[in-house]
């Protein structure tokens, strides 16, 4: 399946080939079938299409050098790259690049963890470092700081976090690129350059002051196609001594409302780590009075069913870090501070862990509550599990999902936000003639952001693998998105084939963002050779490819 | 049954099923130090049972999830590339083909259809 970068020739490619062999070594330049299968998005709904999404070859740098190397040849023959770090972001397009045909710099051998600070609380790593391997480089040492990991933990934290990922700890670390302190970036035309307090030769600061002096470009690199980041500083949570969990349950649906402000002020004084919220009213969606006042919104005749069932209408999970004595004074805070504005709310306690976890702990299933699927991630112990078995039922015991995709959408932080989000959700399902897969009334947002809500618009795209199906589907997601747009929803995500939708939505004064990004881009990337299109940010070389995948 | 990886078996020959898949692989199933079979369905758990007859060491998809992987198949994989074998489903194969990619291997046979929900496969060194 050769393809090629776009307007470059057959002879141009293989002269850019021979370069990148002499860069970093024969062995690390790819171009087989085999091997470039490892560089598809295999979720894709261009899956085996002839608009896939298949890089030309893969180049796998092992320093820096090398890195800048690529970039330069990559400019003498015009041809597009696309970094990836390990290459998971499964549901955002995974390795696959924007640009048919582009190189992919897989930065996989750049897997040196260079500093964990255990006093300080930070670590530099490079691109091709895990999750997985920090947590394993701290644990070997018995160093006392906890990272906070994505779901599952394969990914790297330079990579998730430059996709603007999330963890599941306290509000600053879950944030993966707002936990960042300091990056060493590969400019287009090969140049160097280091953000913060790395600009500073000699200093001391680089993880701990992330401003620097004048503008800071970070944010550039984020969602972004200004560089390659070859190195990158995170802050990490100290280990505490101790952890915590416990549930609350709120009666009746209004009571919601009340619930995330107590939440809200809980969170931003940093008393709790990440709020997990959810419905117990679940086991009800198969009874059809309930299923129809909950399609209807009828909050009166869902409160009455709850009641009559013994089940609350929302719920929230939360954690402590802290001390045994400080974990147990902030839950008990928690509950009177519920309990004093939500008459009716029940209280249940979690675990109790002394910290650092065993292996045992940290396999263990069994809980007052079911919550081991996701116990580990709020403790920072990556895994893999939840890949596994998310998706599997007893009708589907494979759980395959061809065309797994994330989309998520900003919502405010209120319960008054979640309703209305709720009730527009339900409406542009109806709009689109996509059925969502549950009452949107019974849906929630998840806090990973600490100030933002994120809720997906609950469809249910699964059935038809045909192309005819898929592309029928790919239709009605942009559809959803641009209905969301007109309510005020923003996507945060977004992978390649939908990229140019979600950049849509962000229209504000005729696009006066995507122009200075696009203006930035052309002066610092005059061939577009680095991700073009990433993001929706088109450079002129590539303009003409902008809205080509709809 | 038997799990982990105390039995290291590199001459030792894989069930028939595998044998004839794997054939043109570079790597072949006959070269597996390990076997991962799904709990859940009869095929794989009689294949593991082959497996292990033939001193395979065998291990089961949710021991390997909830943790074997961490504790025992990366560190492996870290040190040298060694063979794995299985028969599961293909989200499982995922899961093994991804941690797979990172430690330098790869998926070198793959056969679907072996039963509706269970594909075959040998994942070796990229490099081989």
């Amino acid at each position: 399946m050769a393809i090629l970068p776009p307007n470059v020739s057959e002879g141009d490619f293989e002269s850019a080939l021979r370069e990148f062999r002499s860069a970093v070594g024969e062995d690390w330049v790819f171009t087989s079938d085999e091997d470039i299968h490892a560089y598809r998005d295999h979720f894709s709904y261009f899956k085996d299409q002839p608009n896939e999404l298949i890089p030309s070859a893969a180049v796998g740098p092992s320093e820096v050098e090398q890195v800048q190397s690529i970039v330069r040849t990559a400019n003498r023959y015009k041809i597009p790259l696309y970094a990836i770090s390990t290459g998971k972001n499964f549901a955002y397009g995974g390795p696959s690049p924007n640009v048919r045909g582009s190189v992919t710099v897989d930065l996989k051998r750049m897997n040196r963890v260079l500093e964990v600070d255990a006093s300080r609380n930070f670590a530099v790593v490079e691109p091709g470092v895990s999750y997985i391997d920090l947590y394993r480089y701290i644990q070997d040492r018995e160093l006392k700081v906890w990272i906070d990991t994505p779901d599952p933990g394969w990914g790297s934290p330079i990579g998730n976090a430059l996709d603007h990922g999330i963890g599941y700890t306290q509000g600053f670390y879950r944030d993966h690129f707002g936990a960042h302190c300091g990056m060493e970036v590969v400019l287009p035309d090969g140049e160097i350059m280091r953000t913060g307090m790395g600009a500073l030769p000699g200093s001391q600061n680089w993880q701990e002051y992330r401003h620097g002096y004048g503008p800071d470009p970070s944010g550039l690199f984020g969602q972004g196609n200004f560089g390659i980041v070859t190195k990158m500083g995170f802050r990490l949570m100290p280990q505490p001594e101790h952890w915590r969990n416990g549930l609350i349950t709120v009666p009746r649906r209004r009571d919601f409302i009340s619930l995330v402000d107590r939440v809200n002020y809980l969170t931003d004084l940093s008393i709790i780590g990440e709020p997990w919220y959810g419905s117990p009213l679940q086991p009800l969606v198969g009874n059809t009075e309930f299923r129809e006042a909950a399609l209807d919104f009828n909050e009166d005749e869902m409160d009455r069913l709850a009641a009559a069932a013994g089940l609350h209408s929302f719920q929230v999970e939360l954690q402590f870090y802290g001390s045994e004595r400080t974990t147990l004074a902030n839950w008990e805070y928690a509950k009177e501070l519920v309990a004093r504005e939500i008459p009716g709310a029940r209280f249940t306690d979690g675990e109790s862990l002394p910290v650092p976890l065993t292996r045992e702990q940290i396999h263990e299933t069994t809980g007052p509550y079911p919550t081991n699927m996701r116990r580990n991630i709020t403790q920072g112990v990556p895994g893999i599990g939840v890949w596994y078995q998310t998706s599997r039922t007893e009708q589907n015991p494979n759980g395959w999902n061809e065309t797994h995709i994330g989309l998520f959408s900003l919502v405010g932080r209120s319960g008054e936000a979640v309703f209305q989000a709720q009730k527009d959700f339900a409406e542009i399902s109806e709009i689109v003639g996509m059925p969502s897969a549950f009452p949107n009334a019974l849906q929630t947002g998840v806090n990973w952001y600490q100030f933002s809500f994120l809720m997906g618009n609950g469809f249910s795209v699964g059935g038809d693998n045909s192309p005819e199906g898929k592309k029928r589907s790919t239709e009605m997601l942009r559809r959803i998105l641009e209905e969301n747009a007109k309510r005020g929803y923003g996507d945060y995500r977004a992978p390649p084939m939908l990229q140019d939708d979600v950049a849509d939505q962000y229209s504000f004064n005729d696009f006066a963002l995507r122009r200075f990004n696009e203006t930035l881009k052309n002066a610092i990337d005059p061939n577009g050779i680095l991700s073009p299109g990433r993001a929706g940010v088109w450079p002129a070389a590539y303009s003409s490819l902008r809205g080509s995948l709809r | 049954m038997q799990s982990g990886f105390a039995v290291s078996t590199a001459s030792l020959v894989l069930p028939q099923v595998l044998r004839a898949e794997s054939g043109s692989a570079r790597v072949s199933a006959s070269s597996a130090e390990l076997f991962i079979y799904d709990e859940r369905f009869a095929e794989s758990v009689e294949a593991a049972q082959q497996a292990t007859a033939g001193h395979i060491a065998i291990a089961s998809t949710a021991e390997v999830m909830n943790g074997l992987w961490y504790d025992e198949l990366d560190l492996r994989w870290k040190e040298d590339p060694m063979t794995l074998a299985g028969m599961t489903t293909e989200r499982s194969l995922f899961v093994f083909e991804t941690l797979a990619l990172d430690r330098g291997m790869r998926v070198v046979s793959r056969t679907a259809g072996v039963t509706e929900d269970l594909v075959s496969w040998v994942i070796g060194p990229r490099k081989s």
